[in-house]
């Protein structure tokens, strides 16, 4: 029974604790610290954008993305590349009409 | 005009003795209020830092709808949040470090704050307090701190939080009672 009132008075007296409580003060030379902050902070939208872009967590995935894209880029045009040439090859030839002359045609035309 | 909005429109023009103003006007105010919610001197300083960076880059945006006061408490009850956001990740962190063997976990159990503008005789009354406070949910540990720290009305702290004044007295009414409970349970212990 005595704990029981000892547990109300204490906890009384804690919900009342911050009664008439100061405010606290910061320490000194704040806006010293924020003009120092401020002048590393990017200004310009521009200056905002490239300190976004040379983050790590952007600048990383982003060049691996563009070195995939590349390898990518080079896989699929070595592939493709000798059937391209095939192909430039003959249509050339058909344009300009690549074909050995014989007598027969100069004489039939 | 009056004196503050004065102020204001100085400082949106991007007069820098009007900055200086109002860093020294307002520092206690986001601090105070920064303090109560993380408990911790440094974190609060850091925070207060924070706050009045973002205030210099964002006055223009804002409209003068709500006090200049009201606004300030916003941002810095927004970056306070964050802040032990990004605490309680690097505490998770240094937590499975610790399971590794690594030396770098430390903090992992908070100790006792003291705030400085408690009374002596309540110091400790009052650290039980803040800690009871910490195991709150976020809104109703944000709208007791205002309250009881900064001394503002459930009004103030209705707009504020952007809620009405019956929410603002439902969610005091709640903070009290879930306090009560948890002071109990420690004092138990404590005592047995």
């Amino acid at each position: 029974m005595k704990s029981k009132e000892k547990i109300e008075e204490y906890t009384d007296k804690a919900l009342n604790s911050l009664d008439g409580v100061e405010r606290a003060s910061v320490s000194p030379y704040l806006l010293t610290r924020i003009n120092q902050k401020l002048g590393a902070e990017p200004a310009t939208v521009w200056e905002k954008l490239i300190f976004f872009i040379g983050k790590p967590a952007i600048a990383f995935p982003a060049l691996t993305l563009i070195l995939v894209m590349n390898v990518l880029a080079i896989v699929s045009q070595t592939s493709s590349s000798t059937s391209a040439a095939d192909q430039a090859a003959s249509l050339s030839a058909d344009d300009y009409s690549l074909t050995v002359a014989t007598i027969y045609d100069s004489e039939n035309p | 005009m009056n004196e503050s909005e004065e102020l204001i429109e100085q400082l949106k023009k991007g007069d820098q003795s009007s900055f200086s103003v109002v860093v020294n006007k307002y520092q206690d105010l986001v601090y105070n209020t920064a303090l109560g919610i993380v408990q911790n001197a440094e974190d609060a300083d850091d925070i207060t830092q924070e706050v009045f960076v973002q205030v210099h880059l964002s006055v223009s945006s804002f409209k003068g709808d709500s006090k200049f006061s009201t606004w300030l408490y916003r941002i810095t009850i927004s970056k306070a949040l964050d802040h032990e956001k990004k605490k309680k990740r690097k505490k998770r962190f240094a937590f499975v470090q610790s399971l590794f063997g690594s030396h770098e976990a430390e903090d992992i159990h908070p100790v006792e704050f003291n705030h400085p503008g408690v009374q002596l005789e309540r110091k400790e009354s009052a650290a039980d307090l803040f800690r009871a406070l910490k195991q709150l949910p976020e809104n109703q540990r944000i709208a007791f701190t205002l309250h009881k720290v900064e001394g503002q009305t459930h009004q103030e702290i209705a707009a504020i939080m952007n809620l009405s004044i019956y929410a603002v007295e439902s969610l005091m009414g709640r903070a009290k009672a879930n306090l009560k409970k948890l002071l109990e349970v420690y004092y138990h212990k404590k005592i047995a």
